[in-house]
């Protein structure tokens, strides 16, 4: 699943984001619900889906009390989405409760999916319960490199059929496309499967390591030669974003919050620093004192050592838990994003 | 009159004195509501009347009952036009 949120910055929402970011606020937050897929992605951050699920991560899954207390303790701390993620959330039988469960609490329910799973009764379900919105992802525009990416015969066709009643259900639908590097080629095509169907979408070019620490998702990152030509192809200006005023900071552990299916309290869904467990300790307790959470909130710009003297930091678009899962230093550098922040900086001073 | 009773399908949050609304029923249109508002936007359960509302008003913000009135109809008037009241339920006064 993509780790970016993909709702609209209104004004109204964005004076809001400022208000969570300054009183630690986890407005946007995240939850595991399950580490079972459909799909083996080459590049799932999770674990190596070529092979069976790790015994501890089946067996620390959090029951559906546990995800019950996990949204308590999300509404009690102000979140105001609430994000179901997994694994593929739509594989869990609890997400129809977890949805209604949430929108009793007056958040709003959105769900990261494949979209594969979601046929018209799971959809009829899903918006009944009270959905609020859906972030799919796309990983290609044929078959073949579907399930080149995915492992899965006709994945395609079933996240497209599963988008499409998506839109027609009404329910918010933004699609998040996945650039790799045998993807890259066919991202007119990817666009175009949005336009099509008047659809929102981000672009996606993160691959991180894996949780699991296994090796291999990052062979799916674009090559520089790919970047190059994407800066100057007919979608540059997704990519050539500026960022002119050289923040570093992320919302981690402020206005975001993640929790995985095992119950770890994460600053981020993106940034896996172990902060927690609620089989310990209640998630309000550990979001106000977790001595992780704390530290991560008192980063101050200036420790970003890096990037201070970087004469790239313009170019750079950084992402302090992608550089933390790639180097496991929050807030150094990856030579990735050090790579194509140069190659942007060069062509745009060319 | 039907209690004041918000829409379904809506999230808010109080964020300091205010509060945000989304309504994902409108690609997340999100609404804001000042002091007052937010705090006449809890008192929209379904079980209040409108006179629970005003008398509320009247004791905890120290205003006549003409002006409460007034505030109170112009802002139900506005979650009207927004489409933020449940139009379908709610119990008589
Ligand atoms: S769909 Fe998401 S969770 Fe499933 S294998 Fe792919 S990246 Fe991993
Ligand atoms: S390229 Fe590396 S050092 Fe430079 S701003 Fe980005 S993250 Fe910091």
């Amino acid at each position: 699943m993509s780790k970016k949120d993909p709702f609209f910055k209104t004004h109204l929402l964005e004076k809001s984001l400022q208000y969570a970011f300054k009183n630690c606020i986890p407005l946007v937050s995240t939850i595991e619900i399950t580490q079972t897929c459909n799909f083996k992605c080459s590049h799932c951050y999770n674990y190596d889906r070529t092979g069976p699920m790790p015994k501890a991560t089946k067996d620390n899954q959090m029951t559906k009390e546990q995800v019950y207390q996990v949204i308590d303790g999300l509404g009690e701390l102000g979140a105001l989405y609430i994000n179901f993620t997994g694994g593929e959330a739509t594989a869990s039988p609890h997400l129809e409760d977890y949805i209604a469960y949430v929108r009793s609490l007056h958040m709003e329910p959105r769900l990261k999916s494949n979209g594969a799973l979601i046929d018209k009764e799971k959809c009829e379900k899903l918006v009944n319960a009270g959905l609020g919105g859906v972030d799919i992802s796309l990983y290609g525009a044929t078959e073949e490199v579907y399930q080149d990416f995915t492992g899965i015969k006709n994945s395609l066709s079933t996240s497209l059929a599963g988008i499409d009643r998506l839109k027609e259900s009404g329910v918010d639908l933004h699609i998040s496309i996945i650039i790799h590097r045998r993807n890259v080629h066919q991202l007119s095509e990817m666009i175009e499967i949005c336009n099509q169907r008047s659809l929102n979408f981000q672009l996606s070019l993160e691959v991180t390591d894996r949780y699991d620490d296994s090796n291999g998702a990052r062979e799916n990152e674009i090559t520089s030669e790919q970047f190059i030509d994407l800066l100057k192809g007919p979608y540059k200006e997704y990519f050539n974003g500026k960022n002119t005023e050289k923040a570093v900071q992320c919302s981690c552990a402020r206005s975001v919050c993640g929790i995985s299916s095992s119950g770890d309290v994460y600053p981020c869904i993106g940034a896996p620093i172990k902060s927690g467990n609620i089989n310990d300790t209640s998630l309000v307790d550990i979001w106000k004192n977790s001595k992780e959470l704390n530290k991560i909130r008192n980063i101050k710009e200036t420790d970003f050592k890096s990037c201070q003297t970087c004469d790239y930091i313009e170019s750079c678009n950084r992402s302090s838990g992608s550089v933390y899962i790639n180097t496991g230093d929050y807030t150094g550098c990856d030579p990735t994003i050090y790579k194509q922040a140069k190659i942007k900086h060069d062509l745009s001073s060319k | 009159m039907t209690n004041p009773k918000r829409a379904q399908h809506l999230s808010w949050r109080k964020l300091g004195e205010h509060t945000v609304i989304l309504d994902s029923r409108v690609n997340q249109e999100v609404h804001h509501l000042n002091e007052v508002g937010a705090y006449l936007w809890e008192l929209c359960t379904g079980e209040n009347s409108l006179s629970d509302i005003k008398n509320n008003l009247v004791s905890d913000f120290d205003i006549d009952e003409g002006t409460a009135d007034k505030d109170i109809m112009y802002f139900l008037d506005e979650l009207r036009t927004k489409s933020l009241l449940d139009t379908t339920e709610g119990t008589n006064e």
